[in-house]
């Protein structure tokens, strides 16, 4: 009852985590699904609509229910402790977030008793939405779903920035926050800037679906465009609100399992302010096989490549970080290692992206889902392992079996590049994505069945995953407060932290005080401003 | 607190205000096709009307925030206000739709009715949520739901800028 009525900062963040896990397990299964049916030519698994409603419903509930919720999820539990502060700055705001979010994914997936889930695709393309060729409720229940997934997550962005400007502790100034507070403050905003172009284009589909306006549908003088336009303005920046606050993880893992501060903490916090701005101009990158003319690619091409300086800047500060660092290779150092490499594969697809005839080739094709999952998978679930593996000690008091974790790690890592990075071939020797089965040409068939084999691979590491979770949890070696030797304040608390927090929150005078605390011979602060 | 809680909604007014510019746009983007139903169908002067009363809603908002000893009466003139303007464009919006000239089959009705259901929508909002303070005589959300009110005036002095004016213009 008290999970039910309570309205915690731990408890919230905690049910965040737990109901993204239980959608993640659901949203690997509609993969597994996709990967059984291509797994060889001609294969007649399922029915070509429900492999529509799979991948539909597969790309929609990896999004909206177990990417942002687990972000958002980790970023309530621990940004309040980050800070020093007892709470969110809105408790009740806070769990109100959270089942709305779960009501939304509840919604979604009522779809499938009530007629068949929505089958468009994650970014259901106009005029397909439309009631004349969509006639079924699918994608009612998507676009309702959706609106109060962003209402969730507007609420939870609002909360977040209030509670990093208003309730940090003394001493904790914007120049001394924890990165990861940094991404998230950065995050929260995007959210709020992106969300409503989403809220207004479902406002709109829903208008045309229910109320027979026409916005999207080109028959009637509507515009199919306009949807891809407002979309992808919220689409794109999406894509970074989905890995800032994994970036942030990263920024918290890698020095301290390194022994060294990060190398050059203000180019990490600037430089996504960087690609937050460079963000909202680079929407039409997913266009470009729409005719917009030469100067309106030309200036989306360069826009989009010019991401990758930030971007580049970050993964250098990482790198220098590890460089010359006395390295701790534990679970989580691991995947954040191989988030590195992964990520930066993703990154460089994505360039190859930018440049427009490479787009003409490959859109649409195989190459796009191995580049996306590059990113995804590898960038934000890679840091997402890392990070449960840093801060389960933490919310629970056990540590995680490392043991298990290696076999976890080997397993996804295997798992994962064989099911994606055979996918870039199919793309380029041209297998288009989202089609149902494919015929018997040369190479086709054994690139898919690598590809289904290591998705196979990949689901026994996701269940030692799971399994070390619940062993852990059990009988997991006791954590005690700080078993990394870190310098963030949620260290100090105790592990679960008490209601409350702090009993007394440990003096903030530079960007690690359980550094200062537990080098009073050589605080941080002595030189703050030159490092 | 006080600082927090209008810090939250000057962060959610910023949203919602994205979102209405997204809808305006919408407008504008279809503008050239429902141009000559817009003309005849709105009536300038009618909706100037109505919105001179949520436009003066404003003033009697700001004199309930300045003058704390007549709250009640402010309020309630602010509440009055808002319920003309509320039946008033209600009024309207159903003499457009029984005219018949821009029925649910139009660019023009999808495009403007969009804009002003969702309008519409907010000011419901606002109206309950005074009708509340009124009620409970919280004094300590005044200022905040204050906010809320304003920009529901800002946004209609944009609609009926991009919608009405410029229409006829």
């Amino acid at each position: 009852m008290n999970w039910i009525a309570g309205i915690g900062h731990k408890r919230t963040g905690i049910l965040y985590m737990l109901s993204a896990l239980l959608f993640f397990l659901v949203g690997g299964m509609e993969a597994m699904v996709m990967r059984a049916q291509l797994a060889l030519p001609n294969l007649k698994v399922v029915t070509p609509q429900m492999y529509n409603q799979v991948f539909t419903m597969h790309g929609t509930t990896m999004i909206f229910l177990v990417v942002m919720p687990v972000l958002t999820g980790f970023s309530v539990y621990l940004i309040p402790l980050m800070i020093g502060a007892s709470d969110m700055a809105f408790p009740r705001l806070n769990a109100f977030s959270f089942w709305l979010q779960l009501c939304g994914g509840l919604l979604l997936y009522l779809s499938f008793a009530a007629g068949g889930a929505p089958d468009a695709g994650w970014f259901s393309y106009a005029p397909l939405t439309e009631r004349t060729y969509s006639p079924g409720p699918g994608l009612d229940y998507w676009a309702l779903a959706i609106l109060l997934l962003g209402a969730s997550f507007v609420a939870a962005a609002i909360n977040l920035v209030v509670t990093v400007v208003t309730l940090r502790a003394p001493g904790m100034t914007i120049k001394r926050l924890p990165l990861f507070v940094w991404m998230n403050l950065v995050n929260g905003l995007m959210i709020l800037f992106a969300l409503p172009s989403l809220v207004a284009s479902l406002v709109m589909l829903l208008g045309d679906r229910l109320l027979h306006a026409r916005f999207f549908d080109a028959a009637q003088g509507g515009s199919p465009l306009l949807w891809q336009h407002y979309f992808w303005i919220f689409g794109h920046p999406e894509v970074y609100i989905m890995i800032f606050p994994a970036f942030g993880m990263i920024s918290e893992i890698i020095p301290v399992f390194s022994r060294k501060p990060i190398f050059g903490y203000r180019f990490v916090a600037l430089s996504s302010v960087a690609i937050a701005f460079l963000s909202y101009g680079v929407w039409a990158h997913h266009m470009f096989a729409v005719a917009l003319g030469r100067t309106f690619l030309s200036v989306f091409a360069a826009a989009s490549m010019l991401i990758a300086v930030p971007t580049g800047v970050k993964v250098f500060s990482w790198t220098a970080t590890l460089f010359g660092g006395s390295i701790r290779l534990t679970t989580s150092m691991l995947f954040a290692v191989a988030f590195l490499l992964e990520f930066t594969i993703g990154g460089l697809s994505g360039v190859a992206f930018a440049t427009v005839p490479i787009d003409w080739q490959l859109t649409d094709t195989y190459f796009v889902v191995a580049h996306l999952h590059y990113v995804l998978f590898g960038g934000t679930v890679f840091a997402l392992f890392a990070g449960v593996y840093y801060w389960f000690p933490k919310f629970t008091g056990h540590l995680l079996d490392e043991t298990l974790g290696r076999w976890h790690f080997w397993l996804v890592v295997v798992g994962f590049n064989a099911t994606f990075f055979v996918q870039h071939f199919l793309g380029l020797i041209g297998m288009p994505r989202r089609v149902y089965t494919y015929p018997d040409l040369p190479g086709w068939g054994a690139l898919n069945l690598v590809s289904t084999i290591g998705a196979g691979i990949l689901v026994f590491g996701i269940f030692v995953f799971v399994c070390n979770i619940l062993v852990s949890f059990k009988f997991g070696a006791p954590a005690g407060n700080d078993p990394w030797n870190a310098w963030t304040l949620e260290w100090a608390a105790s592990s679960p932290p008490a209601p409350g927090n702090f009993e007394r929150v440990p003096p903030v005078k530079s960007r690690r005080p359980l550094w200062d605390l537990k080098h009073p011979d050589a605080p941080d602060w002595v030189h703050e401003g030159v490092v | 607190m006080r600082d927090r809680v209008r810090l939250g909604m000057a962060l959610f007014l910023l949203t919602d205000a994205i979102f209405f510019f997204f809808l305006i746009l919408a407008f504008i983007y279809f503008r050239d096709a429902s141009l000559h139903t817009a003309a005849l169908t709105l009536d300038l002067r009618v909706t100037a009307t109505w919105t001179a009363c949520l436009l003066t809603s404003s003033l009697s908002m700001w004199r309930a925030v300045a003058s704390p000893r007549r709250r009640r009466l402010w309020l309630g003139v602010t509440i009055t206000l808002g319920v003309v303007f509320f039946v008033g464009q209600g009024t309207e919006y159903l003499r457009i739709l029984r005219d018949g000239i821009a029925t649910t089959q139009g660019l023009f009705s999808t495009t403007f009715f969009t804009l002003a259901g969702v309008h519409g929508l907010h000011l419901l909002i606002g109206i309950v949520l005074l009708a509340i303070l009124l009620m409970v005589g919280n004094s300590a959300a005044t200022g905040v739901i204050a906010m809320y009110w304003y920009f529901v005036g800002v946004v209609w002095i944009a609609i009926f800028s991009v919608v009405y004016l410029w229409t006829f213009l």
